[in-house]
């Protein structure tokens, strides 16, 4: 089924370094609705995927539903502590069970006949299921299928085919990445969303492009010149760009507190990190940011991006200026960004396009990802 | 790639369908309303053909450009130091992203937003900005990195592009509205503006409706004061890609013939009528004494046609002194327009209906209709047999 998009040539061309001929997917893995349904059954189903982070479901009977590519799951923060993940449809008639984010809650109950369910997922009550007036409480009825789950600190990620690699591997080359960073201490300050005329890979891919920054962020190439970039590297499926910058400007790392016993040198230390194939993870001395795409269709996708400050500054009115100061150096850089990134959507109608001619220096890293969707899909 | 076509095209409509179009009928729902369908014509159908991409005197000086959609391709029309105007894809060959996103007036190169890629205007690479790490360019001339160019070519100061690059001369293609319109003059016309629409129904529905003279004592009743359908006679195809009509010019008004400097060496019948053209796939040429109106479909899914009227003038009315009926002229043709659009997206939601099956037509005014539906289905299944 994937022959049709990769064909040999399309194959071969991946793995070709870019000087070389080397380059990217082909034009329908942006285009065709067929191929985002193979990605959100081969990709994303296959995939660890973040969800949501503690702060999303922050004490026992919290409840957030959310997606995951096109699939409706729903996080639970248990009333015995247990963070679980259900796919987020009624075992009767298949009606979304959860639709908005809800608090303190013993049962989750569907809207469509009233079937409730524990926070365990068990199914608890079936109301006039044997007919008016007679109820059903069963001991063992069908309850909510449940999803492989695991944390970072607070993050929540899942796999919804339950094959994936063990957590623990796939995290690691973050983790200790991160090691001198006290992401407990992180919460959620705000949610920034932005939309695209694009498909969803464009928005990751112009993500670890270290190469326009000088063409389209005057602001960010200012505080990090080109000179002195690289372009991103990876680590399997971890893509990272460090660096070491020379003055804090506000909204990076100017006003807020920082990580709390932060090791030395990180006060300088920014990185960015996609983990394929779900989020984002910015780091500065005093914050987190996570990226999460939705993709709604093959040029259409939603970003969100998670703001986490230390401590109490999420929060405290304290703060409110220096935290608007983070808004609005996101907000500038991604409103730079919409443009760039549906010129590519565009560009990929055209049958002149058939996965550029790449940069050894910059574009390595487009290949990367574009044989990790390929290798997870295969 | 013939019989591969021919498989897909019949695997789509299936042989009952085609056994209908070849009785009389129309296309079946199917070539309204399928992804993959539009996708079949666009590579093609549109591909093979000569489509209008823009007009000579939209860029009259060197390094003047012009960006255009045609059958879903971004292309850019460039005017070149050597006075001729080349088409290119218009997207850089590193990323992908569109290079040209409006109309710019004597660049001196192409060059990509997204990461300062710089193309001649012959579509040579120049310049790759910090292509080997920050503070390290290249100039070197790789032609992989040069822009693709589009087949071009110019007829009467229109400028069409065929994207196969396989269609016969333009000049060949365009022969048979030649013998119509000896003495026409467009070669000198000056642009005058375009309007736009949003149509929430298949370009064929549009195509068919430039086609379609029997609609108009219905829905335009003010064309039909000025026009009456007594006077007006159905499209004729005058070559396999061509059909034409023609109605008597009894009192023009301002807006329809009066009020500006007309054509200067139009023949006489000209000076009394008006003449339409239809090419297939996507394009409408509507000839008065004082304006052409050249309205173009182009698709941007199956229900979802972006529609845009053209406005050619000679250039004396482009004086100030005209503006007012220069406007009048468009404000014509807009009310004109809006009053297809509810019938366009009503055929469009009718194709939903397993009730409909191509439709029974009109064996006076639909012959053209029908020639229409079995051409671009000619042409999807053999290609463009006219190609060189």
């Amino acid at each position: 089924m994937l022959d049709r998009y990769i064909t040999q040539e399309v194959a071969d061309n991946l793995r070709r370094p870019p000087g070389e001929g080397g380059s990217c997917l082909p034009n329908g893995c942006y285009t065709d609705p067929a191929w985002l349904e193979l990605e959100n059954e081969r990709l994303f189903a296959r995939s660890w995927m973040y969800a949501g982070s503690l702060d999303n479901i922050p004490g026992p009977g919290d409840i957030f539903p959310t997606t995951v590519g096109n699939r409706p799951v729903v996080l639970v923060h248990g009333h015995d502590g247990t963070v679980r993940a259900f796919h987020n449809v009624c075992r009767h008639r298949g009606a979304i069970l959860v639709e908005h984010p809800c608090r303190h809650r013993r049962r989750m109950t569907c809207s469509y006949h009233a079937w409730s369910y524990g926070l365990d997922g068990a199914l608890v009550q079936r109301p006039h299921f044997d007919g008016a007036g007679r109820h059903d409480r069963p001991k063992a009825g069908p309850g909510l299928v449940e999803i492989r789950l695991a944390r970072f600190h607070r993050a929540i990620f899942i796999n919804l085919d339950g094959q994936a690699e063990p957590f623990a591997d796939y995290i690691a080359p973050l983790a200790r990445r991160l090691a001198g960073h006290d992401l407990d201490s992180l919460r959620l300050a705000k949610t920034l969303t932005w939309e695209f005329r694009a498909n969803w890979k464009l928005v990751f891919e112009n993500y670890f492009d270290n190469y326009h920054v000088f063409a389209i962020h005057p602001r960010l190439d200012a505080f990090a010149p080109s000179e002195g970039r690289q372009g991103f590297g990876w680590e399997n499926k971890l893509l990272h760009t460090e660096i070491t910058f020379d003055e804090p400007e506000p909204g990076r790392g100017v006003g807020l507190p920082y990580y709390p016993d932060l090791a030395p040198g990180l006060e300088r230390f920014e990185a960015g990190y996609h983990l394929f194939p779900s989020c984002c993870y910015q780091i500065w001395p005093d914050q987190l940011t996570v990226f999460q795409v939705f993709p709604v269709a093959p040029d259409h996708t939603i970003e969100h991006l998670h703001v986490f400050l230390i401590g109490d500054a999420a929060r405290d009115p304290e703060w409110e200026e220096a935290r608007q100061g983070v808004y609005d150096m996101w907000d500038e850089l991604n409103r730079e960004d919409v443009n760039a990134i549906e010129w590519m959507q565009k560009g990929r109608q055209s049958p002149a396009f058939d996965g550029g001619v790449l940069s050894a220096c910059w574009d390595a890293s487009h290949q990367h990802f574009a044989r990790l969707v390929v290798e997870t899909m295969t | 790639m013939q019989d591969n076509s021919r498989n897909l095209v019949s695997g789509m409509l299936g042989e009952e369908a085609l056994e209908r179009l070849r009785a009389g009928s129309a296309l079946p729902n199917v070539a309204y309303t399928s992804r993959e369908w539009l996708e079949l014509e666009r590579t093609r159908l549109m591909w093979s053909m000569w489509m209008l991409a823009g007009f000579e005197s939209r860029i009259p000086e060197a390094g003047d450009c012009l960006p255009v959609q045609v059958a879903g391709c971004p292309i850019v029309l460039v005017r070149g130091h050597d006075g001729g105007v080349a088409a290119f894809h218009n997207v850089c060959r590193h990323r992908g992203a569109v290079i040209v996103t409006e109309c710019r007036r004597r660049l001196g190169a192409l060059t990509c937003p997204y990461h300062g890629w710089s193309y001649g205007l012959d579509g040579g690479i120049r310049t790759r900005p910090h292509f080997h790490g920050g503070g390290r360019h290249d100039t070197s001339p790789d032609h992989r990195a040069s822009l693709a160019r589009v087949r071009c070519e110019s007829w009467r100061g229109m400028l069409f592009v065929n994207i196969d690059g396989r269609a016969e001369p333009l000049d060949r293609h365009m022969a048979p509205v030649d013998e119509h319109l000896a003495g026409w003059p467009a070669a000198t016309l000056a642009w005058g503006g375009s309007l736009v629409f949003d149509i929430a129904a298949n370009w064929k529905h549009v195509h068919e409706n430039f086609i379609d003279v029997y609609h108009k004592f219905a829905i335009h009743p003010a064309l039909c004061a000025f026009a009456p359908l007594e006077t007006s006679n159905p499209m004729t195809f005058i070559a396999p890609h061509l059909a034409m009509t023609w109605h008597v010019i009894a009192r023009p008004e301002e807006g329809r013939g009066s009020g500006l400097p007309r054509f200067r060496g139009l023949p006489d019948p000209l000076h009394e009528e008006g003449r339409s053209f239809t090419m297939i796939p996507t394009c409408n040429i509507n000839l008065w004494i004082d304006h052409i109106a050249i309205l173009v479909a182009e698709p941007e899914a199956p229900g979802r046609t972006r529609e845009t009227i053209h406005f050619l003038f000679d250039p004396d009315a482009m004086a100030g002194t005209y503006d007012r009926v220069r406007g009048r002229v468009l404000e014509t043709w807009d009310a004109l327009n809006r009053e297809d659009v509810a019938v366009l997206e009503s055929m469009q939601r009718g194709r939903d209906s397993p009730g409909f099956d191509g439709g029974s037509l009109s064996s006076f005014w639909d012959p053209a209709t029908h020639m229409f539906s079995r051409q671009v289905v000619e042409l999807m299944m053999n290609g463009n047999r006219s190609a060189a």
